[in-house]
């Protein structure tokens, strides 16, 4: 089967959505070659392997970039750096200890403090896109509000975050692992700016603390001893570029499906208590991550095959995310249904922290849009992203 | 590089051959182009550097998943060939 080839190879389908369900009716769980691991894909499989304990992470740019290093001459210490606070990358113990740092982010900054901030920028650029008689949906709707939200968040000025939100994009090209290695360059001068832009920051604060997420991040790290300042530097990276893309991705994806479904656009306009079900169907629908990587550190069984110690594994979400098992076929969004909870977080020890604050993003633009009647989508002229893991829209016009 | 790049199809071979012979430690020789990556023990770090030479050398851009995309190495270069009559 040639599972991993058809999703993460060269050639992407723009809708993966055909393919995943082409691939569950072979099983829940399939050998790949390509990927030289199983690949799972049934959502009951999937979400037995993110909540398996003995499932590590499958950490391949710790085995890889020393690698590339030594054959380029060129050392990735930004992207190393970055990489290090990645939390989804990380394995018990030292997970626990990152987590909580970014945890003890989170819970000072729940979504009550950061909705007026994302209801004011998504309002403003919906604003001077009808105004303009047509905007993108991609470049001025999805993208600028998860990273003025984010810079609140953190205490950064919003002129800021353009150039964050640029080396972000660039950045999440890590996700696809194998691509030419000019790209690892360009990544990791992407690392570069964000460690660098955060470091300052830091250094900063240890001046002038101030009532912000930075500040309140190394107060939690100087009475909770661990976290160096350049630990703290990639975790406020990690977490920018992290709610920046995945939380676009969505927007834009969702509001795509969304605007082809007059009726769901109706219905949420006349009712906008269905808002964050329709908005978690949308997330369901378009997972902004496809896959994620394990490694088996014992033998087990997972789905209908047995798993041995060592063996890699990659957890489709996306896949999981339309198995025919658990979502009967359907319009998207579905409305007045409780659907099973999807995998667009994850699941497990790595359940995305950001979940709470991109379904209020979600529900934010969402009801933006849906009171716009006159918001009309060019479907045809949508383009995807040719990146393999992390999908997403780069551009599609909205005429009026 | 100075001058001229040769990037004849038996110039690409012989990269590839001895690339190869050079990062296994065998015999150019004994460098059989019917095997794929994989049976030589490489892997996807491996067919990420060597794209990354083949790109500086002959001044292309080469993904390295099409390692993967072939079963041999002489498909691969097939493939690479067959580009260039439509270009």
């Amino acid at each position: 089967v040639a599972v991993g080839d058809a999703i993460l190879g060269r050639h992407p389908p723009a809708d993966p959505y055909p393919t995943y369900r082409r691939l569950l009716a072979t099983g829940p769980v399939v050998w790949s070659d390509y990927l030289q691991g199983w690949a799972v894909l049934g959502h009951s499989a999937a979400r037995q392997a993110l909540r398996d304990d003995s499932l590590l992470t499958d950490n391949i740019f710790q085995r890889m970039v020393p690698r590339l290093a030594a054959a380029t001459g060129h050392d990735f210490a930004a992207l190393r750096q970055l990489h290090n606070c990645i939390a989804f990358f990380i394995d018990p113990p030292a997970h626990g200890r990152a987590r909580r740092v970014l945890a003890s982010l989170m819970a000072r900054w729940p979504t009550a403090r950061l909705r007026a901030t994302a209801e004011e920028c998504v309002e403003r650029h919906l604003e001077r896109g009808c105004r303009q008689g047509g905007f993108d949906l991609v470049r001025d709707f999805a993208r600028p509000m998860p990273g003025i939200v984010v810079a609140r968040m953190l205490g950064i000025p919003q002129q800021d975050v353009a150039e964050l939100a640029r080396a972000s994009e660039t950045f999440v090209r890590l996700f696809d692992v194998i691509f030419p290695v000019r790209e690892y360059h360009r990544i990791d001068g992407a690392a570069r700016i964000l460690i660098d832009y955060f470091a300052a920051e830091i250094r900063a604060r240890r001046v002038r603390p101030g009532e912000d997420g930075i500040s309140d991040m190394i107060r939690y790290a100087d009475a909770h001893p661990g976290a160096s300042d350049a630990e703290l530097a990639g975790f406020c990276a990690f977490t920018f570029f992290a709610c920046q893309e995945t939380t676009a991705s969505f927007l834009a994806g969702g509001a795509a499906t969304l605007l082809q479904n007059p009726a769901a656009v109706a219905a949420l306009r006349e009712d906008p208590s269905q808002l964050p079900s329709a908005a978690d169907d949308l997330l369901r629908h378009h997972s902004p991550v496809q896959a994620v990587g394990r490694v088996a550190s014992a033998d087990r069984s997972l789905g209908d095959v047995r798993i041995a110690a060592g063996d890699r594994i990659v957890v489709f979400l996306g896949a999981a995310n339309c198995d025919p098992a658990v979502y009967p076929a359907g319009p998207c969004p579905a409305l007045d249904r409780d659907a099973a909870p999807h995998l667009a977080f994850g699941d497990g020890r790595h359940f995305c922290l950001g979940a709470p604050l991109a379904r209020m993003e979600g529900v934010v633009a969402f009801s933006r849009l849906v009171s716009r009647p006159e918001i009309r989508l060019d479907p045809d002229r949508a383009v995807w992203s040719d990146r393999r893991n992390f999908r997403g829209l780069v551009s599609c016009p909205v005429l009026l | 590089v100075s001058g001229p790049i040769d990037s004849s199809q038996a110039a690409r071979r012989d990269w590839v051959v001895r690339y190869l012979a050079s990062l296994l430690g065998i015999d150019a020789a004994d460098v059989d182009l019917t095997k794929g990556l994989g049976e030589y023990g490489l892997d996807s770090v491996d067919a990420m550097i060597m794209a990354g030479q083949l790109e500086d050398h002959f001044q292309i851009e080469i993904d390295p998943a099409v390692f993967f995309e072939y079963d041999t190495l002489q498909q691969m270069l097939d493939a690479w060939n067959a580009t260039d009559r439509k270009e």
